[in-house]
């Protein structure tokens, strides 16, 4: 995204403070590509994540003066947009069709290692992911949430966060195998 | 892929994430910023509330005030007794005084004065027992000097034991006001606001003691005034 040299982050943090609109489409341009990424990880599609995104920064517009300084303002928003993604998948839990994880994949190409494998990839597998799983994972090993505040966040118990994650890291791991094929054995010596 | 180390593979996909973007749309800041212009609504539409309950009250009561009058008839009656309940004790001091009946009788029996004084409340009510006393009475009516004299302490006396039973009175009374129900349009609404709004100050409050419902409080906003206070 272009940046806009004069103001920094903080300038435009102060400025959707006292509620300027133009402050606001600001930090919009600078932070939504960013953003847009996390809900991407979040939803089953662009289209459920764009509308978070939306959501999101409505929500962030709206509670900036509750952000008081501890942790970075991008960490803050970044927190506000998985709060926002989890509120989703919490309200859409009982209208999804949990689609079983072997259905619906593509064969994958030949000829990967995983050096090779694209964010775009990781992506597509992730968002393949059952709700439950995907949320868990992403929760944990990309935002670094504990357990626990996973298991509080999503009503569910530590054990079943722990578990759920375990069954997504290996599911994961089953399908970058699949897409590596015989690559992969030849990658790690 | 299946040997490789948990931590290993999370970091592998956490590095993957670090830097990456995705562009949103370009008309996607749009939505936001016609969403942000859009004022976040009231929890509860107590403007539009007072506004419909205002409309109805007024159109009600242009649309039967026939129907208020018959009310007003039956009102009469059921509040008779509201003048002798409402009457200050002075009042009522002045209104024993002119009863000439009362003082009358006591003074023909002085010594036993306490008694009879406590038997004054009924007798002030119900007129039958004057019967008896008449020719007493007829008596005394030739000694005006000295009767009207004790009845001047006599009436005094006689406030403080009126005073009980007139409490009782209005006591009564109030339990009669709230279980009278919804009677008039006045009491209506009094009764949907109280279900609505649980604050001190309704949106609109209507004065239902007489049959007219007037308008006694209403709390919209900048719109607010109160005739009564509470007690």
């Amino acid at each position: 995204m272009k940046l806009t040299p004069p103001y920094t982050i903080n300038d435009l943090m102060e400025g959707c403070k006292a509620g300027n609109r133009k402050m606001q489409e600001l930090l919009y341009r600078q932070t939504s590509s960013k953003l847009l990424l996390v809900c991407m990880r979040y939803a089953r599609d662009r289209m459920e994540a764009e509308d978070v995104l939306q959501l999101g920064y409505i929500k962030i517009f709206q509670k900036i003066n509750e952000y008081r300084g501890d942790g970075s303002f991008e960490g803050w928003m970044r927190k506000v947009m998985v709060n926002c993604a989890i509120e989703s998948y919490r309200k859409n839990l009982r209208t999804l069709n949990i689609v079983p994880i072997e259905e619906g994949y593509e064969q994958p190409s030949t000829g990967f290692d995983f050096s090779r494998l694209g964010m775009q990839d990781l992506l597509s597998l992730i968002q393949k992911l059952a709700d439950g799983y995907r949320i868990v994972f992403n929760m944990y090993i990309i935002e670094g949430y504990s357990h626990k505040e996973i298991s509080a966040s999503l009503g569910i118990s530590e054990s079943a966060s722990k578990s759920q994650l375990s069954r997504a890291r290996a599911i994961l791991k089953e399908e970058i195998s699949k897409m590596e094929g015989s690559n992969y054995a030849k990658y790690t010596g | 892929m299946q040997n490789i180390q948990d931590n290993e593979f999370d970091r592998l996909f956490k590095d993957k994430f670090a830097e990456a973007e995705i562009t949103p749309p370009l008309n996607l800041w749009d939505k936001i910023d016609t969403q942000l212009s859009v004022k976040p609504k009231r929890a509860f539409p107590v403007y539009w509330m007072a506004a419909a309950l205002a409309i109805a009250a007024v159109s009600l009561a242009l649309l039967f005030p026939i129907q208020e009058q018959d009310h007003k008839v039956s009102l009469a009656a059921t509040t008779a007794t509201a003048p002798v309940i409402n009457a200050l004790p002075e009042v009522a001091a002045s209104e024993a005084a002119k009863q000439k009946e009362i003082p009358l009788q006591i003074v023909s029996k002085p010594k036993t004065l306490k008694k009879d004084l406590v038997s004054l409340q009924p007798l002030a009510l119900n007129p039958q027992p004057y019967g008896n006393d008449i020719t007493v009475k007829q008596e005394r009516l030739g000694l005006p000097m000295s009767v009207s004299s004790a009845a001047d302490t006599l009436v005094l006396a006689s406030i403080n034991d009126i005073k009980q039973p007139v409490d009782q009175v209005i006591g009564e009374n109030e339990t009669r006001t709230e279980n009278k129900g919804i009677r008039n349009m006045g009491d209506l609404i009094n009764y949907v606001v109280d279900k609505v709004d649980k604050s001190d100050e309704k949106i609109i409050q209507f004065k239902t003691e007489d049959d007219n419902s007037s308008l006694v409080a209403l709390n919209i906003g900048i719109i607010r005034f109160n005739t009564k206070k509470h007690k």
